[in-house]
């Protein structure tokens, strides 16, 4: 107990100096607002524009796409607060800037990810929430306990599988010293197999995005369910229920985490001073 | 029991030859030729509890390496290390408790918050107890003279201010051994002597083992009693400072300053080294003649108006181990 109150309280305080320093370049940050939310709509209104044409993508209708790039944008800022250095662990291990983790009485993967607080990563929520809200309203989503704590859980579910994906690629420089590229490669991957039915790719894409690398469960499988949205029979198992996007992130951010401590104990050289 | 042991310690890196040109980098990538390079090479020492020790040696002589394998940042090879009997390697968190660790070219404070707040995020790291926290800050911001600048975002300090910072943040917890990989890179003359006050400070009032890299040999000397010298990932001296510059370099220098200019010096015995007006610089082994020997024979043949005699210069000392180590 003792021991999680320690940890609790050296995040805290690495989440508060963060946020001091975010502020510090408060007039960055606003800019960063305005880009994103520009990016964001953009998006949005690119769809509308096409399912407007074509009225459905394979059974999906805009109000459910819409549901699915709400909560794919809300999933992706809470990322962008917490998780954001993974993407640049590449950096870290070429200048060795882990070393200032290893010299702490403290887990080196909870220091990592608890010291880089992103205050830009809730202007990526912001465009999200309204999204969501306007799907809700078009879906005539029902706002029972159940349902809030569903949209809850597929949010910090998506978090953790995006935070595992990024963690493993980001951990291959370990090996490789490079992985920068990869983590770009992430985000595109991330975006359009969670803003889209993946139901609209080819079978293979399916199965190695369910069971490879699950991103599927960011938002397509667990609001297939929730939405009870005809599931697609050509997959041996139907991933739909809810249950599935938590477990599934537990074990793929469990895996992320044995990467990058693997690698970090086994790969890591630090780097000439 | 010591309190730092490092036994037959080594450290590999397998590194792939790059080839030049187009080719190489092809046939590199096809077929790569994977060589072993030992950064450390099978070093021992031991450090006592209270001690202040200069570990130096040439860019790329494996000091950092060593450092890094001691506090647990590198796995060895082979061979092991034990802080207060315990391995770093396998008790990483439990060891670095006790340590605190300065690397010269790099900062441990937040760039963009005030020198305070990173004071306050490591007392949390360390779960130090608030009294002892604001009796050590107190006591740490009288000694560096941090008060002038401790409420001023770490971004503005000069480097000499950055430094004591780091200084500070690394006794926060009042660790029993202290790590310095290069603590007075870039200072100032005000900014190093503040530094080195300091660390003798720590020292002596608190009993704190110091182990020190630096290429700036004044640190050591004004600091260290021992010293420890690494050339090629090997140590290749390992003793009483005094003792190792009366070893290794067996000249003194008698400097002259004459009635007259002389070009030249007749004396066998010693060897001219410069000539600045009617001020000249010899050289001579005083294992084999006495300073008093030299200066009546100098007076022989010239007409001295005033003299000192110098003992060999650690920088000298150092240059020769290195040298000496290299053919």
């Amino acid at each position: 107990m003792k021991k999680i109150k320690h940890y609790i309280a050296v995040g805290y305080w690495q989440l508060k100096l963060n946020t001091l320093c975010n502020l510090q370049y408060f007039s960055y940050t606003i800019v960063w607002f305005f880009m994103i939310g520009i990016a964001m709509f953009s998006t949005f209104f690119v769809l509308k524009a096409i399912l407007d044409r074509v009225g459905q993508i394979n059974g999906w209708n805009f109000a459910q796409i819409s549901f699915l790039v709400g909560l794919s944008f809300i999933s992706h800022g809470f990322e962008d607060m917490f998780f954001l250095q993974n993407r640049f662990i590449e950096h870290n291990v070429l200048e060795g800037t882990l070393d200032q983790y290893l010299i702490r009485p403290l887990n080196v993967f909870f220091l990592f990810n608890t010291a880089h607080f992103n205050l830009v990563g809730f202007y990526d929520i912001l465009p999200g929430v309204i999204i969501l809200v306007y799907a809700c309203n078009q879906l005539h989503f029902p706002a029972t306990p159940y349902h809030i704590i569903a949209i809850v859980v597929i949010t910090v579910a998506g978090t953790f599988i995006r935070a595992a994906q990024l963690i493993i690629t980001g951990s291959l420089a370990f090996w490789t010293k490079k992985s920068r590229i990869l983590e770009d490669t992430n985000l595109t991957l991330m975006d359009r197999t969670s803003s889209y039915p993946l139901t609209m790719y080819p079978k293979w894409f399916q199965l190695m995005f369910t069971f490879l690398l699950p991103l599927g469960f960011i938002t397509f499988y667990p609001v297939r369910g929730l939405l009870n949205i005809t599931a697609d029979s050509s997959l041996p198992v139907a991933p739909d229920l809810l249950i599935w996007a938590p477990l599934v992130a537990l074990a793929f951010f469990l895996i992320a985490r044995a990467v990058f401590n693997y690698g970090l104990s086994h790969k890591y050289e630090s780097a000439g001073s | 029991m010591a309190q730092i042991e490092v036994d037959h310690l080594s450290k590999q890196y397998q590194v792939i030859k790059k080839k030049k040109g187009f080719r190489g980098t092809l046939h590199s990538l096809i077929k790569p030729e994977k060589v072993m390079v030992e950064a450390v090479d099978d070093i021992s020492f031991d450090i006592q509890k209270g001690e202040v020790v200069g570990y130096i040696g040439p860019n790329g002589a494996g000091k950092s390496t060593t450092i890094k394998m001691m506090i647990g940042i590198l796995n060895p090879t082979s061979g092991s290390v034990h802080i207060n009997g315990i391995s770093p390697h396998e008790h990483r968190k439990e060891v670095v408790r006790n340590l605190g660790v300065v690397f010269g070219q790099r900062t441990q404070l937040y760039w963009d918050l005030r020198l305070g707040e990173s004071f306050e995020l490591l007392k949390r790291m360390y779960d130090v107890d608030k009294k002892a926290y604001e009796h050590t800050v107190a006591e740490l911001t009288e000694v560096l003279q941090l008060q002038d600048f401790i409420d001023t975002p770490v971004r503005q300090l000069s480097l000499g201010q950055k430094m004591r910072g780091e200084l500070a943040a690394a006794m926060i917890h009042s660790p029993s051994i202290l790590f310095l990989d290069e603590p007075t890179i870039g200072l100032d003359l005000d900014a190093k002597q503040a530094m080195r006050e300091f660390i003798a400070n720590i020292n002596r009032q608190r009993n704190v083992t110091v182990l020190l890299t630096t290429h700036d040999l004044s640190d050591v000397s004004e600091l260290c009693k021992r010293l420890i010298v690494i050339n090629k990932g090997r140590v290749v001296e390992d003793g009483d400072l005094g003792g190792i510059v009366q070893r290794m370099s067996p000249y003194r220098v008698i400097t002259l300053e004459l009635r007259s200019p002389v070009t030249e010096i007749r004396c066998p015995k010693v060897t001219l080294d410069k000539v600045e007006g009617t001020k000249i610089w010899c050289r001579f082994d005083h294992h084999q003649y006495s300073a008093s020997e030299i200066i009546s024979e100098l007076a022989r043949e010239t007409e001295i108006a005033d003299l000192s005699v110098l003992d060999a210069d650690i920088e000298d000392t150092v240059r020769l181990i290195y040298h000496k180590d290299c053919e």
